[in-house]
């Protein structure tokens, strides 16, 4: 059955909506100027609930707004109810143990008035396990890291904890990662403890990106972009009225 | 196919620079020439080239893109960009056959020309005539005409 034309309806924070079906409770809320914390939501990525900031309250349950499809009309849900603010408050301490410096998540426990729980703050390390970074390795076109283990041993690694094979280093996880936890340098290339060489352009020997991650996109006998602007603008010098985009 | 094109004159420009220079104020609120999305290709022996988005039909950048960071506008045509779903892959960047589009490091973002979402800077501020911002249909007309004129001899000799 096809449910593109469908419409939802209902209220957050007593507000009405409509929305397509399925469409996702955080952007219906996005959509009415609402603000919901996200760590793990990437518009361009598909949501994995993994972080819980987003929990909203819809009769007594909680939510991860940001996975939780609307597909039936009457639904309320509640924001900033006093079951919301609770849970997002002990979400709160959790991630803080991870990332005790992140400044947005310090800024969200200043609204909150939390701190990081005291008891849990040996594992520290600045990531909060939310997959952001393995999302992005896979919208990119990769699947070099993953997460691994289970509870407390839960982190992202690459295959048997080493420095992962499958990896390009084009760095769209670090560049994806919301606690900036994932280190890594431009030039000389190097992440996840691997080091890159830097393909120069064939032209004028400019660092162009990893041999792998040129391969990866596909492109054959690589030229970098100003190199590229500039062959194809020679070829336009010798027509004196020439103009384009041609017709 | 977009309703409205930047049409590039080369041999119109004078190298002015005021095209890259009005582009990055737009972003970047100074003139920051390396912010801009229209560059000129100057060549040693004379004469440059300025060089934009094609906004391509079959747009490599938009075929490689997984985030939709990269999405057209079906009204005018134009591929645009959505900074927030941008991953920073870089991978459009390596797949533009024509090195119009680039990945900002300082704004974590991918950027190419979006048109000014209907008023291009650059085409403003030009004051050779070297980029004119006109209806598609028109580049044709225009092609069409002048190819017509070269041809307005041979048709009156045949004539007589």
């Amino acid at each position: 059955m096809n449910h593109t034309h469908r419409k939802v309806t209902g209220t957050i924070d007593g507000r009405k909506f409509e929305a397509p079906h399925g469409a996702t409770l955080l952007d219906t809320a996005k959509g009415l100027g609402l603000t919901i914390p996200t760590l793990c939501h990437h518009p361009g990525l598909p949501p994995d609930g993994n972080c819980r900031l987003c929990l909203v309250e819809s009769g007594g349950r909680l939510l991860a707004s940001c996975m939780y499809p609307l597909r039936s009309d009457g639904e309320a849900f509640l924001t900033a109810s006093p079951l919301a603010l609770e849970a997002r408050a002990f979400v709160l301490r959790l991630l803080l143990a991870r990332a005790p410096n992140d400044a947005y998540l310090l800024g969200l426990a200043g609204e909150l008035g939390v701190g990081a729980d005291p008891r849990l703050t040996d594992g520290a390390d600045g990531c909060i396990r939310c997959g952001r970074c393995v999302r992005a390795c896979r919208a990119a076109g990769s699947e070099a890291i993953a997460l691994v283990g289970r509870g407390r041993e839960r982190k992202v690694a690459g295959p048997f904890f080493e420095a992962p094979i499958d990896c390009v280093g084009c760095a769209a996880c670090a560049r994806a990662c919301p606690t900036g936890h994932i280190a890594y340098s431009e030039e000389p290339r190097s992440i996840w403890g691997r080091d890159f060489d830097l393909e120069p352009c064939p032209l004028c020997g400019r660092p162009m990106g990893t041999p792998e991650e040129l391969r990866r996109a596909g492109v054959e006998n690589p030229v970098c972009p100003a190199c590229r602007r500039r062959e194809y603008s020679k070829s336009l010098m010798g027509l004196p009225e020439a103009s384009f985009p041609a017709p | 196919m977009t309703q409205k094109t930047i049409q590039v004159t080369p041999s119109r420009c004078i190298g002015c620079l005021n095209c890259e220079l009005a582009c990055a104020s737009r972003d970047w609120g100074q003139y920051f020439p390396a912010g801009s999305k229209i560059n000129l290709v100057f060549f040693k022996d004379g004469g440059q080239v300025p060089v934009t988005c094609f906004q391509c039909d079959e747009a490599p950048c938009l075929r490689v893109c997984q985030t939709g960071a990269l999405a057209r506008d079906e009204a005018t045509g134009v591929i645009e960009t959505d900074p927030s779903r941008c991953v920073g892959c870089r991978t459009c960047v390596s797949v533009c056959p024509f090195g119009n589009i680039a990945y900002s490091r300082p704004g974590r973002r991918v950027e190419k020309c979006d048109q000014c979402q209907g008023q291009p800077r650059c085409a403003a501020v030009c004051p050779s005539g070297a980029l004119t911002y006109v209806d598609d249909a028109k580049v044709v007309q225009a092609r069409r005409r002048a190819f017509a004129e070269s041809l307005k001899e041979v048709a009156k000799e045949a004539l007589k």
